[in-house]
């Protein structure tokens, strides 16, 4: 029986020990990541009801800080696209200083993991506990409906500039929730449609995600091709985190279509583009078109010979030579040695928007109406290219059809070959007979010709 | 056994009063992480009543948790209800529900149990993610609390509330008799046979009970968050209600709740100070199994035990067996005496006296 007691109590102890040694192991403030500079944050006694305590970030903050909670998936499936969202964000408060209107402008990162309730109890803390005057983020189109959500409810602005769910500025906007520097699914995909029938193609397979992102962007698509005058010849749907794309090419090799359209994310994209080559399509198949998560920088650094060549629709070339893009390029190459994915460049306009408003409003950014006014009237040369809100709180913005080339370095990276103009989310549409239709989804992908274009 | 009761009653008292004053000392946001901890105790004690109780740990019950909260976040979002409604369609849908998993799982146990309930669950998840009806990945927002609980504190008061009446229904069901045949169940389900009950009926009535407060708190869950999305069928959420009973103590009931606040303060409170904390966590869990696999409570009761100087196995787990003979007696059908020649020979102790087997 001694025997027994002695050994839960060294099991306690070694409990113990083991715990002490993981807790020293990742001191906070020692991590690199985000993670580490929420426990410096976080590192002030439990929270009295009297209000918070300054954020105990490295530079110490004064009384008179601005605060900003900025959430991203930084573990999970998007690590690597939330990490680039964050890279993105602080880039610009490295290159411009982090000082507006005599304010310091400070920044809290959480991590989402991909999941609405983490994402909702992290919105939950920066708010309650941290007191930040604004949110940004997040990545996932269903954590930004939870986020949105709340943050109107608790009356503080949240700009998504990632999250891209149609209907967040169309039939289910939020009060106070912006898209600064952000998009939606199908503004992206509508002139590719357009662009593919003026290329001369008639009959068009599209293969995309099977999930609400896919099937938006897809709608977008099929919408603009099938009003110019093509058809549809089938549609392929792929369940997230398809691992084996063979049975799906096999499919594309059969069929009669004289063009491919494609929206993949993340592994899935890497997948595709993969086995569109090793199946020989991207020699003797129909022409691809991708859709930009499909060769977005942040996977097209993963990848190899396979994806040079390839043409995609997207809002952020890394590759244009016009505007603030190269500067931005090159700035983010130096700091981090990568080149930027879409995810960096929309949260550097997301701040590079932010800042000029604030000082606009000389950093008042309480007077929460005033400020996001001096948002709306701010038209900004990002690094995706000149951006302007509209009455739904969506900017206009370029959309570029891009080609992946080869660079001197050895490096792959889009070149946009042909640009489209001041593209709204509604595309030639008038909005509200665009609104009166449903949102695109799997039922409703927009065949056939509605509504009448207004040109 | 009274003076077990009263103890129970006194850490009952003890936590309430806790509970009671926990506004008062922390902030809004310490006081949401509470509540979310005290829903999730429901949660872990449905599992624990049917897992730890009966023997039939569930690997599904995520799902159930999901369709109390899809019952009320649906007719909140998509058909605009009244708050009457949202209640009456949440534990219709969860008793539905409930019915048809029972059915499908009452004719299995032990590792058949596990996987059907485990289908179970990923069959909710897979419906929520698939329904545009039900919001897809995006899921359904614009549910709103009744204004007299709205504000965060009221709120927690409610849930509080809430989750003790609960607590206190499944003590006294596990002292009914469904409850003693359900302990019987876990012990020797051809005992139980041999006696004449009807095992699947048993398990029916028992998994429906534990579906019925899974649903309760689904519901509490969706009027918290005001948002509920496919993640909360996930299998995810159906195992770490599995690992909440386990960690406080499978087959107590305060152990779940137990293991249930260790799980949400370390996620949220822990996370903001180390960065490693799942690691914490897993380390935590694997201790428990090796040191403690009663729980954390089991373990407790153990070692309070043995300090009073009882025999062997005292614990949390003890005194199950005397149940059945409590009831009927140890007799001819007993398994262990039909081993040895002579029953009367054996080391067992008389039917009422209580005291375990060696």
């Amino acid at each position: 029986m001694i025997r027994r007691i002695r050994s839960k109590l060294l099991g306690l102890m070694a409990l113990l020990v083991l715990t002490l040694l993981a807790a020293a192991c990742s001191a906070p403030g020692g991590e690199e990541e985000a993670a580490g500079g929420d426990a410096a944050a976080g590192a002030s006694a439990a929270p009295e009801e009297s209000g918070s305590e300054p954020a105990g970030d490295t530079p110490s903050a004064s009384a008179d800080a601005i605060k900003i909670g900025f959430l991203a998936a930084t573990t999970g499936t998007a690590a690597s696209s939330g990490a680039d969202m964050v890279r993105g964000w602080d880039l610009y408060w490295e290159l411009n200083g982090d000082t507006v209107a005599g304010r310091q402008v400070v920044t809290i990162h959480e991590d989402t993991a991909g999941d609405p309730q983490v994402g909702l109890n992290k919105a939950r803390r920066l708010v309650e506990n941290e007191q930040v005057s604004l949110l940004v983020g997040p990545l996932f189109a269903n954590v930004g409906y939870a986020v949105a959500e709340y943050a109107g409810e608790q009356g503080v602005p949240n700009f998504q500039q990632v999250s891209s769910a149609d209907d967040l500025t169309q039939r289910g906007q939020i009060d106070g929730v912006l898209r600064v520097g952000g998009w939606t699914s199908s503004q992206t995909a509508h002139p590719a449609g357009q662009w593919a029938y003026d290329e001369g193609y008639r009959r068009a397979l599209t293969i995309c995600s099977d999930y609400a992102f896919g099937q938006e962007y897809c709608g977008g698509f099929v919408n603009t091709f099938t009003d110019a005058g093509g058809e549809i010849v089938e549609q392929l749907w792929n369940p997230l985190g398809t691992q084996d794309f063979g049975t799906y090419m096999a499919q594309i090799e059969q069929t009669d279509a004289d063009v491919v359209f494609s929206l993949q994310v993340g592994g899935d994209s890497v997948r595709f583009v993969e086995a569109w080559n090793s199946f020989g399509l991207k020699d003797s198949g129909p022409p691809l078109i991708g859709g930009e998560t499909l060769l977005d920088q942040s996977l097209l650094r993963n990848m190899g010979d396979e994806a040079e060549g390839l043409i995609s629709v997207g809002k952020f070339a890394e590759g244009r030579e016009e505007g603030a893009t190269p500067e931005f390029v090159e700035a983010f190459d130096e700091a981090y040695g990568d080149l930027p994915s879409y995810y960096a460049s929309v949260s550097y306009s997301a701040a590079q928007w932010t800042a000029q408003a604030l000082e606009d409003v000389d950093g008042d950014i309480d007077e929460t109406e005033a400020f996001l006014d001096a948002v709306r009237a701010i038209e900004p040369d990002t690094p995706g290219g000149p951006m302007a809100l509209d009455d739904y709180d969506n900017p206009d913005q370029n959309v570029y059809i891009r080609e992946v080339q080869r660079r001197e370095d050895d490096r792959l990276w889009n070149v946009p070959t042909q640009t489209f103009e001041n593209v709204s989310q509604f595309w030639e549409y008038d909005p509200e007979e665009f609104l009166d239709h449903p949102v695109y989804s799997r039922d409703y992908q927009g065949d056939g010709v509605w509504p009448e274009p207004t040109q | 056994m009274s003076r077990a009761h009263m103890f129970g009653f006194t850490v009952l008292a003890v936590a309430v009063a806790v509970g009671v004053v926990v506004p008062y000392a922390f902030g809004s946001y310490l006081v949401s992480i509470v509540t979310l901890a005290l829903i999730y105790s429901l949660y872990a004690m449905s599992i624990d009543l049917m897992g730890g109780y009966g023997g039939l740990v569930t690997l599904g019950q995520g799902g159930i948790l999901a369709t109390g909260s899809y019952g009320v976040a649906y007719v909140a979002a998509r058909l605009g209800g009244g708050f009457g409604q949202q209640l009456l369609w949440g534990v219709l849908a969860t008793v539905l529900i409930s019915a048809v998993f029972a059915v499908m799982a009452m004719r299995t146990s032990q590792v058949y149990f596990l996987m059907v309930t485990l289908a179970q669950g990923m069959i909710v998840w897979g419906f929520v993610t698939r329904s545009t009806r039900l919001g897809a990945e995006n899921g359904l927002r614009g549910i709103a609390r009744p204004p007299a609980v709205s504000a965060y504190w009221k709120y927690y008061y409610l849930c509080l509330a809430i989750v003790v009446i609960c607590g206190l229904l499944m003590a006294l069901i596990t002292r009914s008799p469904l409850g003693l045949s359900m302990r019987a169940l876990k012990d020797s389900e051809s005992r139980l046979h041999m006696l004449g009950y009807n095992l699947a009926a048993t398990k029916f009535y028992v998994f429906m009970l534990s579906g019925f407060f899974a649903g309760v708190a689904g519901m509490l869950l969706a009027y918290y968050t005001k948002f509920v999305s496919p993640s909360n069928a996930a299998f995810a959420i159906s195992g770490r209600g599995v690992l909440m009973a386990i960690l406080g103590g499978i087959g107590t009931l305060f152990g779940p709740v137990i293991g249930a606040f260790i799980i949400v303060l370390t996620e949220n409170i822990l996370s903001l100070y180390i960065a490693r904390w799942t690691t914490v966590l897993g380390l935590i869990f694997i201790l428990t199994i090796m040191f403690a696999p009663d729980g954390l409570v089991g373990a407790g009761r153990s070692a309070f035990a043995r300090w009073r100087g009882r025999r062997g196995d005292a614990g949390g787990t003890g005194g199950r067996s005397d149940l059945l003979e409590a009831r009927h007696g140890a007799g001819p059908l007993d398994e262990r005496s039909a081993v040895r020649s002579d029953p009367e020979s054996g080391s067992r102790s008389g039917p009422l006296e209580g005291e375990t087997t060696t």
